[in-house]
Formats: C-alpha cells, sequence, structure tokens
C-alpha cells in the first residue's frame, strides 16, 4: 500500500511531465512545422539542432514539474510564470524572433527575401499563454 | 480559472490570431498563384546628352493592402506609397547613362503587408 502523501507526489510529478510535455510538443514539435506550413512555397527551414530540443525537452518537462509539485507553495506563480516566459523565449530564440530569411529562385533570378512575421508570433505566444494550464 | 471566461477567451484569441494571420497567408498564396501579382517594370528614355529618364512602374494585384511602398534602384530610394488590389504607380527619375548597365544587378522592394509585416526582397541577377 501506497501512503496517500507519496500518491501525492507522483501524481504531481505526472501532472507535471505532462504538462511539460505538452508545452514542448506545442512549441517545439508543433508551432515550427506550422509556420514552415503556411510559408510552404517559400520553404522555410527552422534549423533546431538535436541539443536545442534536447534542452527545450529538460526546460519544459522540469519546470512543469517543479510547477506541479509546488502547486500550493507562495513560489509555485512566480515559477509558472518563469515557465512561461522561458518558454516563451525558448521558442522565439528557435523561430529567429519571428524573422524568416531565405533565397528563392524566380524566372532565373535570386530573390533574397526577409519576412518580419513577429507580430504574429507574440499573438500566438500570448494566447497559448492565457489558454494552456 | 472559470470554464465559460476561458472559453470565451479562447474564441476571441483564435478570432484575433485569424485576423492576424489571414493577410500574410493570403498575400504569400497570391504570390505563389500569380507570381506577377507584384510586378515591376522600367522604361528608359534618352534626357540628355549624359542623362536617361527611367520610368518605373509598379504594378500590384493580389488581395491584401501593401503600405509604403519603396524601391531602392543603385541607391536611389523610390517611394510608391500604399498599394491596393488593381494599382498602378509609375514614377520617373533621371540617371547617368553609364548607370543603365547596373540597373537590373540589384535592387530591393520592400513594404509591409497590411502594415503589420514588414518584407523586403533583394533582386539579385547574373549571380547564382
Amino acid at each position: 500500500m501506497i501512503p496517500p502523501k507519496i500518491k501525492e507526489v507522483i501524481k504531481a510529478i505526472t501532472e507535471g511531465v505532462l504538462i511539460g510535455l505538452l508545452y514542448y510538443v506545442v512549441y517545439i514539435l508543433i508551432l515550427p512545422k506550422l509556420l514552415a506550413g503556411i510559408f510552404g512555397e517559400l520553404k522555410i527551414v527552422f534549423p533546431i539542432s538535436l541539443r536545442t530540443y534536447l534542452i527545450a525537452l529538460y526546460l519544459f518537462v522540469g519546470l512543469g514539474t517543479a510547477t506541479s509539485l509546488l502547486k500550493n507553495h507562495p513560489l509555485s506563480l512566480p515559477l509558472k510564470l518563469l515557465s512561461k516566459v522561458l518558454g516563451a523565449l525558448l521558442v522565439l530564440a528557435i523561430l529567429n524572433f519571428g524573422i524568416l530569411q531565405g533565397t528563392i529562385p524566380v524566372m532565373g533570378v535570386q530573390i533574397d527575401f526577409r519576412i518580419d512575421i513577429s507580430v504574429l508570433l507574440y499573438a500566438i505566444l500570448l494566447f497559448s499563454m492565457l489558454m494552456f494550464p | 480559472m472559470n470554464t465559460l471566461l476561458k472559453l470565451c477567451i479562447g474564441l476571441v484569441g483564435l478570432i484575433v490570431l485569424y485576423g492576424l494571420a489571414a493577410p500574410m497567408v493570403f498575400f504569400v498564396a497570391d504570390l505563389v498563384r500569380h507570381p506577377g501579382a507584384l510586378r515591376v517594370e522600367m522604361v528608359a528614355a534618352r534626357f540628355n546628352e549624359s542623362h536617361v529618364k527611367l520610368v518605373v512602374t509598379v504594378y500590384y494585384n493580389g488581395s491584401v493592402e501593401l503600405k509604403d511602398v519603396k524601391l531602392t534602384v543603385l541607391e536611389r530610394d523610390i517611394y510608391f506609397g500604399d498599394l491596393i488590389k488593381g494599382s498602378e504607380v509609375s514614377k520617373v527619375i533621371t540617371l547617368p547613362i553609364s548607370a543603365l548597365k547596373e540597373i537590373g544587378k540589384e535592387m530591393s522592394v520592400s513594404f509591409s503587408v497590411v502594415g503589420l509585416y514588414p518584407v523586403e526582397l533583394k533582386i539579385r541577377s547574373g549571380t547564382q
């Protein structure tokens, strides 16, 4: 028989890991693919290294777990905010702060493009911060 | 948070996000479907012995408004203002005859899609 206190801790850790994974999947896996899909014809690639993927995973899961474990502690609110701000900064860094750049050949001419979609990116992040736990 | 309030925020947020994303998506779709939706034409005519008159015309037939359209040719900025569907704006500049050869090599166009998304296009020809 597992004591109820340990059960609570295990539940909090599981919840934190799941929330961290949810952030990871939405921000690191889905959002860059979604943006690359919108601008599909421009063949935009966000160069994310394996190391960045791992750092993002540790960060989101770690902060998610800490927030969940300290749910009833006064530290939980700043930790939650910190987790969201760090997550947003990481996403912005991965997406080059919303600056899309590249070169496309059109009718024998090379066109270098630079598109600033930071407004849209900030709106997506703000929206997700309000909506996600 | 109250579920109903969250639902309302979600709905409003989605509408706002759609409103923000739609112009950029439509602009890219327009350019992909019709590459001639934004077109620049230049016609040169002799002005005097040493200079030519260059008529630069920008045609735009996309569905979203482009603001502050600027063309830079040979380090000279030419402003075309705001362009909407069906716009055709011409500007005249004078250039030394010797500069004519350099015109097509590099020029850039900058504007912002509905004033929200700054775009800069640098056109290079003759180099890969």
